[in-house]
């Protein structure tokens, strides 16, 4: 939740002070340039590979650490090395030296260029998500129960920390225990490294799809804290397509590499190949190096990591597999399901931009084009404007949908039935056909969502709750957010009250306590222009389930049920209309949507039932540490 | 060179085996390992099976009870060196090493068939990935022992060692996994033969004869998901030693970047995160946390390689050869130490087009075949994730489960991991006559070892056939 940030006041010299009273103040810039790579280091200076980063202006101290500790999205990079139990220098980014440089040149061999580089693309990647879900964002807060107050260090992250150069291991990882994401670094395969020199060091912390994926576990993490609790299969592998699905969305941000890829595919970004920029004569050999194809960076995720690793290719990629529906059945490595997902999503992505850029290229081509050429510079302008406000579409609409996510043991069709709904929330008429495009995707890698009874937009979108009394007393808070504890406070009481009487309506059982887990304001505006104020909230209940029924003593997991529950304010004509007709207006929020998962009947059964298959094919049945439930990212990373 | 044999002890062993009609399970107490004879009885004599031969000190280092060698020699005494069918389930030190450290006992025997996982034979992709999770288990060797000593390292040490058979330190014994694997493969005077499941095995005549059966219910046969799995767990966790450096040895820059004042080179704002706070206080900010930092970094790392060790241990575990022998009708389930990955390919059918696999109904064959076993070599030496609790749930109330294990090896009370788990053999002797091989003391060729404290001082009875304790075994006759 956003806080008012106030900014310490330096204090000055009385003399300087009362001259800069006279002046006017020159006011604080919106950003702050800082240069990285736009891939990693293995890239090259081609394709605009260095590039420099508009990252949102904030006062730094060395390290770089964001000086606001009020700040609840706020990060601090420390480069502290558990290996060889060193820390390395900080950069101070408020150096002149490096201000007036615009961030110091990418360099590998300096840790302070990787400090910077990591602090400027976790808060590029922070920046793209708030903007994308219309909100601050806040790092992982854990559960407690009523009574239970904080103590020492707790499991909440208020600051996240960023380790650069934290181990020796080809892996880079999210850790809710070190607070913060450890990016290690290893010695490139001898045997077939690539790009990379045999032997050579290679920073994970500087592999900018890295970052990106490493931040964006963070940030789902504190967006929603049960999706680490891995209850079925598609739990892990969420979290990990949706970090891809985040680190691919912003290659099509870079403009210089997109105009690039698109004159070297002729407009067909999804080839995974683009042509040399020196053709082969017939029947002859390649002789030089511009003869060489070389692979679309636009559609694979950490070339340098994967070529070091001895892949000889990116680590993943958003084409990676042929649709089919078989995989969905057979595939349970985290990542290898999670790109099930992300092809679905990019499927339905490259559909939509083949089908909006298809007129240009009926013009060129009646024009004497072939779009198998290079195509001319306008062409190729207007069709990566096109493929950036697509991108920049999809990745509204797979952050927004997370906010139409179950609380708790989400699946694929639960996302897609959230992005439908997200989608059909706000554009009702499809004109993009969006909606269209992802259930067909999806639809054909076997991933249909579960309790829909027809295949079309209506019926997979959640179904509107009805019959849910108005939520009296309901204040909603102003853009800003609960700027105060108090107003927090208040609106809590009113939730709370509301949830436990209605708790058979809003699906919940009758008999158990439910914890309101988090509640947050959503500001969109809608096909209408108009602005649309609304609340989620999200309810938990849980109990524990033995593993075996009737055995308890051989121990049990924590079952969770849960509801999303989306509250819209009034609208100005129905609080005036209120008003007039029963004099008096009092706050309310209407019930719009009940997104739930059951603890009881025959679907709570089969949750069970599904849950305790999971942990026993996990082997977690052993243990009594709770945290085995969760994913752990160290781990679960084949790399990253 | 043929040894001179105590045939007057023999013969009074033997007697209590050729009852025509009596099958006997012979348990013998080597420490945490599995070491079972099963006797078939013939009109041609007494048919002999070993299945498995080993020990493993484990993390406590207390596992191995240094009575393996007295054993072998009983049982080649009692079999008189004639052996129908040696089963060796998986390639751990607790299943195999026997084979090695009793290797001149084993090569004076007649054997008439070997039996090994699927995973043993000699395709080059199948050696390949074998010989990667051997290196895989020494790198992860090295890694542990350069870290802190505490309890999670014990640990790891502990299952490498049982991985590669090799330990740091000399052990008691001698032999090696390796050579045990050699010994099986080349050294029996007979080729193996590999088996996954579905296949349907070729028992000696001898066996036929007298009258059993059997069929093979794991392990899964190998898929390309198998050594992909293994591709990512190396790039995960020995991505640096798997390049021939040492993990310590990368100096990542220059001694010019390293900040002198380590902590204090940062402002304090650097270690915020990690200052108590308290409900309605302002934590303090002004301190520098760097202990709590570091410590919660390096806890982070050792934990990663713990799991690594840990899946390293079910990857092979998961090898395992699962026989069900059937004998007149009963059926004895052989299940090594399978755990979730091999029991489910023959419990659900995994071919069958769900959404969600994890739904899965248990196949009707599988559920036939656990609720008619009369016995249960228990899997795992008595953890949790080698009996899923869905196939207790399945098994009948009428069989005797046997469990060869050393209390205090592997795991805590505390964490609710030891091994064997109490809840789990609570949970099975509602259901069967359980028997675990420390709960018996052990007198042989002088060695003396007690009983595990807290065990049943006499073993359950089983509805049908019974138990006998023997000087470093415990016999069931059905």
């Amino acid at each position: 939740m956003p806080q008012l940030r106030k900014k310490p006041r330096a204090r000055r010299p009385a003399r300087i002070a009362s001259a800069a009273r006279m002046a006017p103040d020159i006011g604080e810039p919106a950003t702050r340039p800082l240069k990285a790579y736009a891939f990693d280091p293995s890239q090259g200076t081609l394709l605009g590979n260095q590039m420099t980063l508009s990252v949102r202006y904030e006062e730094l101290d060395p390290g770089p650490v964001v000086r606001d500790y009020a700040a609840w999205d706020g990060v601090a990079v420390i480069d502290y090395d558990a290996t060889n139990d060193v820390y390395y220098l900080p950069v101070n980014l408020d150096d002149p030296k490096i201000l007036i440089r615009g961030g110091l040149d990418p360099i590998e061999a300096d840790p302070r260029f990787h400090q910077q580089m990591v602090y400027a693309v976790v808060t590029e990647t922070i920046q793209h998500f708030e903007a994308a879900l219309g909100r601050r964002i806040h790092w992982r807060r854990v559960t407690r129960t009523p009574g239970q107050e904080r103590e020492g260090v707790d499991g909440n992250i208020y600051t996240l920390n960023l380790f650069p150069h934290a181990l020796v291991s080809a892996n880079a990882f999210y850790s809710p225990q070190a607070h913060g994401i450890l990016f290690g670094y290893f010695r490139a395969s001898d045997q077939d490294p690539g790009r990379n020199l045999p032997g050579q060091v290679v920073y994970t912390c500087l592999s900018h799809d890295i970052v990106v994926h490493e931040t964006t576990h963070a940030m789902i993490d504190g967006i929603k804290r049960y999706f680490t609790e891995r209850t079925n299969p598609d739990v892990a592998a969420f979290h990990e397509a949706f970090a891809d699905l985040a680190a691919l969305f912003r290659h099509f941000t870079h403009s210089e590499a997109l105009l690039d890829t698109i004159q070297r595919t002729g407009g067909m970004l999804y080839q995974l190949q683009l042509t040399p920029d020196a053709p082969t004569a017939p029947g002859q050999d390649t002789v030089i190096t511009a003869q060489l194809g070389k692979p679309n960076p636009l559609v694979e995720l950490a070339r340098q990591f994967g070529e070091a690793t001895g892949l000889g290719r990116g680590l993943r990629g958003c084409l990676g597999t042929r649709p089919n529906s078989k995989d969905i059945e057979t595939v349970f490595e985290p990542h290898a399901r999670g790109a099930i997902l992300v092809a679905a999503v990019f499927d339905a992505y490259f559909s939509i931009y083949a089908r909006r850029t298809a007129d240009l290229f009926r013009i060129y081509r009646s024009g004497g084009g072939q779009s198998t050429t290079d195509l001319p510079g306008p062409l190729a302008r207007m069709l990566a404007d096109e493929a950036a406000r697509t991108a920049e579409i999809f990745f509204t609409v797979c952050v927004r949908s997370l906010d139409y996510c179950p609380p708790v043991d989400i699946t694929f069709g639960d996302f897609l039935r959230a992005m439908v709904t997200a989608d059909f929330d706000l554009h009702p008429v499809d004109d993009l056909g969006l909606r269209d495009a992802l259930m067909q995707a999806f639809r054909l890698r076997g991933i249909v969502p579960d309790g829909s009874a027809f295949f079309s937009d209506t019926a997979i979108a959640w179904p509107p709750a009805v019959g849910l009394p108005p939520i009296e007393g309901l204040e909603f808070p102003d853009p800003n957010g609960f700027a105060t504890p108090t107003l927090q406070e208040a609106c809590k009481a009113v939730l709370r009250p509301y949830v436990d009487a209605n708790r058979r309506a809003l699906g919940f059982v009758e008999t158990l306590p439910v914890h309101i887990m988090s509640f947050h304001p959503v500001f969109r505006v809608g096909q209408d222009g108009a602005l649309r104020t609304e609340l989620v909230v999200e309810a938990i209940q849980e109990q524990a389930e033995p593993f075996e029924p009737g055995q308890p003593n051989l121990g049990s997991f924590p079952m969770r049920g849960g509801a999303t529950i989306i509250v819209s304010r009034p609208s100005p004509a129905e609080c005036r209309r209120e008003y007039w007709e029963h004099g008096k207006y009092a706050p309310s929020g209407r019930v719009r949507y009940v997104i739930g998962k059951q603890l009881h009947g025959e679907v709570g059964e089969a949750r069970k039932q599904r849950q305790r298959r999971h942990y026993e094919r996990l082997g977690l049945v052993e243990g009594s540490d709770p945290d085995r439930f969760s994913i752990d990212f160290a781990l679960t990373h084949g790399g990253f | 060179m043929p040894r001179t044999r105590t045939t007057s002890k023999r013969s009074s062993r033997a007697a209590e085996a050729t009852s025509p009609d009596t099958l006997r399970v012979r348990m013998y107490r080597i420490g945490f390992g599995d070491f079972f004879l099963v006797t078939v009885p013939s009109l041609d004599g007494p048919q002999h099976i070993v299945i498995d031969c080993g020990v493993t000190k484990g993390k406590s280092g207390k596992g191995d009870i240094a009575t393996i060698k007295a054993a072998v020699r009983h049982m080649a005494d009692e079999t008189d060196r004639q052996l129908a069918l040696i089963i060796a389930t998986h390639r751990h030190q607790d299943h195999i090493i026997g084979f090695s450290r009793c290797g001149d006992e084993f090569s004076h025997f007649d054997i008439g068939a070997v039996w090994m996982s699927y995973w043993e034979t000699e395709y080059p992709q199948v050696q390949q990935f074998q010989a990667d999770l051997a290196n895989l288990a020494l790198g992860l060797q090295s890694v542990a022992l350069a870290g802190a000593p505490d309890d999670h390292t014990a640990e790891i040490l502990g299952i490498v060692e049982n991985a590669t058979g090799v330990s740091p330190t000399e052990g008691p014994g001698g032999g090696t996994n390796a050579k045990s694997l050699a010994m099986l493969k080349t050294g029996l005077k007979v080729d193996p033969e590999y088996y996954h499941a579905g296949q349907t095995p070729k028992l000696p005549k001898g066996l036929v004869k007298a009258g059993l059966e059997a069929a093979i219910l794991g392990p899964p046969p190998a898929k390309a998901g198998d050594f992909l799995a293994l591709e990512d767990f190396k790039k995960q966790y020995l991505g640096a030693a798997a390049g021939g450096a040492s993990p310590t040895t990368i100096m990542p820059f220059g001694n010019n970047y390293i900040a002198p004042r380590r902590a204090r080179d940062y402002p304090p704002s650097a270690f915020r995160e990690w200052a108590p706070r308290r409900k309605g206080q302002r934590p303090d900010f002004t301190e520098r946390h760097a202990a709590q930092l570091e410590d919660a970094v390096k806890r982070a790392i050792p934990e990663s390689l713990f799991v690594a060790a840990k899946k390293l241990d079910n990857m092979l575990n998961n090898q395992s050869l699962v026989v069900l022998f059937t004998w007149k009708g009963q059926k004895l389930l052989f299940a090594g130490d399978a755990q979730a990955g091999n029991w489910e390919y023959w419990l659900y059918d995994l071919d069958k087009r769900v959404k969600d696999p994890s739904t899965l109904p248990m196949t009707q064959a599988g559920k036939d075949i656990l609720g008619s076993i009369v016995f249960y070599k228990v899997g795992h030496h008595g953890s949790t994730n080698a009996t899923p609790i869905t196939a207790v749930e399945a098994m009948g109330t009428d069989f005797v489960a046997m469990c060869s294990t050393e209390g205090g090896t592997f795991g805590s009370v505390e964490n609710e991991s030891e091994v064997p788990r109490a809840p789990l053999l609570a949970a099975l002797a509602t259901k069967s006559a359980v028997v675990r091989s420390d709960q018996i003391a052990v007198d042989v060729e002088g060695k003396k070892v007690g009983a595990a404290a807290d065990t049943p001082a006499h073993p359950a009875t089983p509805k049908r056939g019974k138990f006998v304790v023997g000087s470093c075994y415990i016999d069931y006759f059905l």
